[in-house]
């Protein structure tokens, strides 16, 4: 193999799943057949091995994962733009699994289904959960990412979002220090009855993603079926939001070689 | 060449190889805490991949996951992007392997009784593995066919052959037919002395049955084959081959055993095999060994221990240390140890390894490793070090 096609490859592979930051909002797409069955192939040939035929998590590669891969067929999704119990958008689940889940057995699928295939598997994947044709769309209560304006990180928002760290009552959960051991930590569990611990935040890397505006989506939302609650209406202010966004992401410590050497979490990208 | 030289030598091209088999090796496992059930058709590990293996290879394996060349137009790429699923209909399900390598064998002296030995230098292409799968799938998820037919780089044969039902829910199963036994560490290098000692690799496989079931974090395999080395066999002593053990997130433990008498009407003799292996893995790092002892008793047909008997034990060791220096490179350092007799001192051999494997693109890695082997002075072969540099290439 040439150096040079390595090259190439490298670089498309760069430029590829940089565009995939921001997928375009897609327009209700009315039923479409064709569209239905690239869902259903892809889904049966890229998902099947963890999230089983049924789309209820249980296949043939799933005992032993842990976390465990998603039951679709409940309809609760963690990673969402709408209000905390509702159906996430059909783009938050193509940004789900365009990027993956890091920290977790749930890969990127940027560089291998094109963004075609993406949107079409998350409409199958979201078609598991009889909620998904009986309830009408979610509405969006975050912007898309494009569309967020954070506030710049100041060190007045650091101390601000340090002290609604603590008052927010994060810190019950994710710790002084962000690394997940807070008082309330112990014992948690998620909606499967699975024991669950708060993000690590010193990891650096989130499940949701690791922008400012990723984390800002997250904490807002909530992950649903986990204990990590969303704080919409705690939190309305965008000050309070932005500190806190910051603040979480300062916890974050640059690797020394123990943790290169042993804290590797599987970051797919 | 002195020691202090070969090592120098084995310190500096170990430094300047630039390329390198991420085979679904054992330590790929360790590191994510699968059993080898994970990624492969056959529960004991190695040959075809299964749909999670496959996707595995893809999405978290290489360096380079190939991206859409062409990304104006998506639908030109057809039905499925880039990812590959071997797959035709639903019952059959396709595979293959092959490994391209050249080896370099370097020049060895030695003596024997004052007379001085050499091995000269050589250099060749060979492929060590080349193999055809094909998975049929008779009852989804619970019955299938399984065919491994090596296919280069000589004549047609098969490694494997079988029919296996299963209960995936409990990691239960049963096999019959022709297949590897279930011992060790299944390795991917046939000269690693635990391998190579112990008949346990892929140019042994044997006739027979197999179960095994995986409750929780444990698993136990057995089988009940022909024996005498998958050789001919005609009578009724059979091969009892099985392991057991316990796998946890960061680590596991399996100890093997294998009675094997079933070439005492014949040829009078009779072998057993007991070790044990232990691995762990921690982020990039990971480690595992393995220890087996082996006796090999020959006497008359009958099994009586008369003053013609001989008993042979010898004992081998496997220890290696893996590194994910970056997304798909994989830095090796192993040590085997071997001793063929351990009534007598000083003949046992031994063989570091260095090197390294990159899978740079799905379904395809490249590795380089420089063996450092050192035996008794009379075996100048076992002297030779090697640098062994590999495609591997697999679906
Ligand atoms: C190797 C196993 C594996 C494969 C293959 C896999 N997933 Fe996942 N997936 C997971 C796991 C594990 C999770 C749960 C992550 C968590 O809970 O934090 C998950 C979660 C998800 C989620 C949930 C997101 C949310 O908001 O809760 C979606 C959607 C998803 N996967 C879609 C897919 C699609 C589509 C495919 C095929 C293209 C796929 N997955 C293939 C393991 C896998
Ligand atoms: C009741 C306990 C609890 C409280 C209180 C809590 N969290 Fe969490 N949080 C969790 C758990 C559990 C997770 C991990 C969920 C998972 O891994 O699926 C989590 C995950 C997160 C993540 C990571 C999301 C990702 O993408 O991986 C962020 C960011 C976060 N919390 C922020 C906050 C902030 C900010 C607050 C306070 C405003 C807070 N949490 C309060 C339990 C809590």
């Amino acid at each position: 193999m040439s150096r040079a096609l390595l090259l190439i490859c490298a670089t498309l592979a760069a430029a590829t799943s940089r565009g995939d930051e921001n997928p375009a909002p897609a327009p209700p797409a009315p039923r479409d057949l064709a569209r239905e069955l690239l869902g259903r192939e892809v889904y049966l040939r890229a998902c099947v091995a963890c999230h089983g035929d049924h789309g209820d998590g249980k296949g043939p590669g799933a005992r032993r994962l842990d976390p465990l891969p998603r039951d679709f067929t409940l309809g609760v999704y963690k990673f969402r733009s709408t209000a905390s119990g509702s159906l996430p958008l059909l783009d938050d689940v193509v940004r789900t699994i365009s990027a993956g889940v890091p920290g977790t057995s749930m890969p990127s699928w940027a560089n291998l289904l094109s963004e075609d295939e993406r949107r079409a598997v998350a409409d199958y994947v979201l078609g598991f959960s009889p909620r998904y044709h009986e309830e009408p769309l979610s509405e969006r209560i975050v912007p898309p990412l494009a569309a967020l304006r954070p506030l710049p990180a100041t060190g007045a928002r650091l101390a601000h979002g340090k002290a609604l760290y603590k008052a927010a009552g994060c810190i019950e959960c994710h710790g002084p220090l962000g690394r997940g051991d807070g008082r309330a930590a112990k014992g948690l569990k998620d909606e499967t009855g699975r024991p669950i611990r708060p993000l690590d935040f010193s990891r650096g890397f989130y499940k949701g993603g690791s922008t400012p505006g990723d984390v800002y989506r997250t904490f807002i939302t909530g992950l649903d079926g986990t204990p990590m609650p969303s704080f919409a209406s705690a939190l309305p202010d965008e000050e309070d939001r932005w500190s806190l966004v910051h603040y979480v992401r300062s916890l974050s410590r640059p690797r020394g070689i123990w943790s290169w050497l042993f804290g590797l979490q599987t970051p797919w990208e | 060449m002195d020691l202090p030289g070969r090592l120098a030598r084995f310190a500096v091209v170990a430094l300047v190889l630039a390329a390198s088999t991420a085979a679904a090796e054992p330590y790929l496992a360790l590191r994510e805490g699968y059993l080898c059930s994970q990624c492969h058709v056959n529960r004991t590990g190695g040959g075809k991949r299964n749909s999670f293996g496959v996707g595995f290879a893809q999405t978290v394996m290489p360096l380079w996951k190939v991206g859409p060349w062409d990304e104006g137009s998506p639908s030109s790429r057809g039905a499925l992007g880039w990812f590959t699923d071997p797959r035709l209909g639903d019952h059959v399900s396709l595979g293959a392997e092959l490994r391209f390598q050249n080896v370099t064998t370097f020049a060895a002296t030695g003596s024997y009784l004052g007379q001085k030995l050499s091995a000269p230098e050589a250099n060749n292409f060979a492929i060590p593995e080349g193999q055809l799968y094909v998975e049929m799938s008779l009852v989804k998820n619970y019955l299938l066919l399984y065919l491994d037919e090596t296919v280069a780089p000589e004549g047609a044969s098969a490694r494997e052959a079988f029919v296996m039902a299963q209960y995936p829910a409990l990691g239960l199963y049963l096999k019959a037919g022709r297949f590897l036994l279930p011992y060790g560490l299944r390795l991917p290098d046939d000269n690693i002395f635990v391998r190579q000692v112990t008949g346990f690799n892929y140019a042994n496989q044997d006739l027979g049955v197999e179960a095994g079931i995986e409750p929780g974090p444990a698993f136990f395999h057995i089988a009940v084959t022909n024996g005498n080395g998958g050789g001919a066999d005609n009578n009724v002593k059979k091969q009892i081959t099985g392991t057991a053990g316990v796998a946890i997130k960061h680590g596991r433990i399996g100890l093997c055993y294998s009675w094997d008498d079933s070439s005492t009407d014949q040829s009078g003799s009779t072998r057993r095999v007991a070790g044990g292996y232990v691995g762990t893995g921690w982020g990039r790092f990971s480690a595992l060994a393995e220890a087996d002892a082996i006796r090999d008793w020959t006497g008359p047909p009958d099994g009586k221990t008369t003053p013609t008997a001989t008993a042979n034990w010898q004992w081998a060791f496997y220890g290696e240390i893996d590194l994910l220096a970056y997304k798909g490179i994989n830095l090796k350092a192993a040590y085997d140890f071997n001793d063929p007799d351990i009534d007598l001192a000083n003949n046992g051999r031994e063989r570091f390894t260095l090197g390294f494997d990159a899978m740079v693109l799905p379904f395809l890695g490249i590795s380089a490793y420089y063996y450092l082997r050192r035996d008794i002075p009379q075996k100048v072969l076992g002297n030779q070090d090697m640098l062994v540099l590999q495609i591997h290439a697999y679906l």
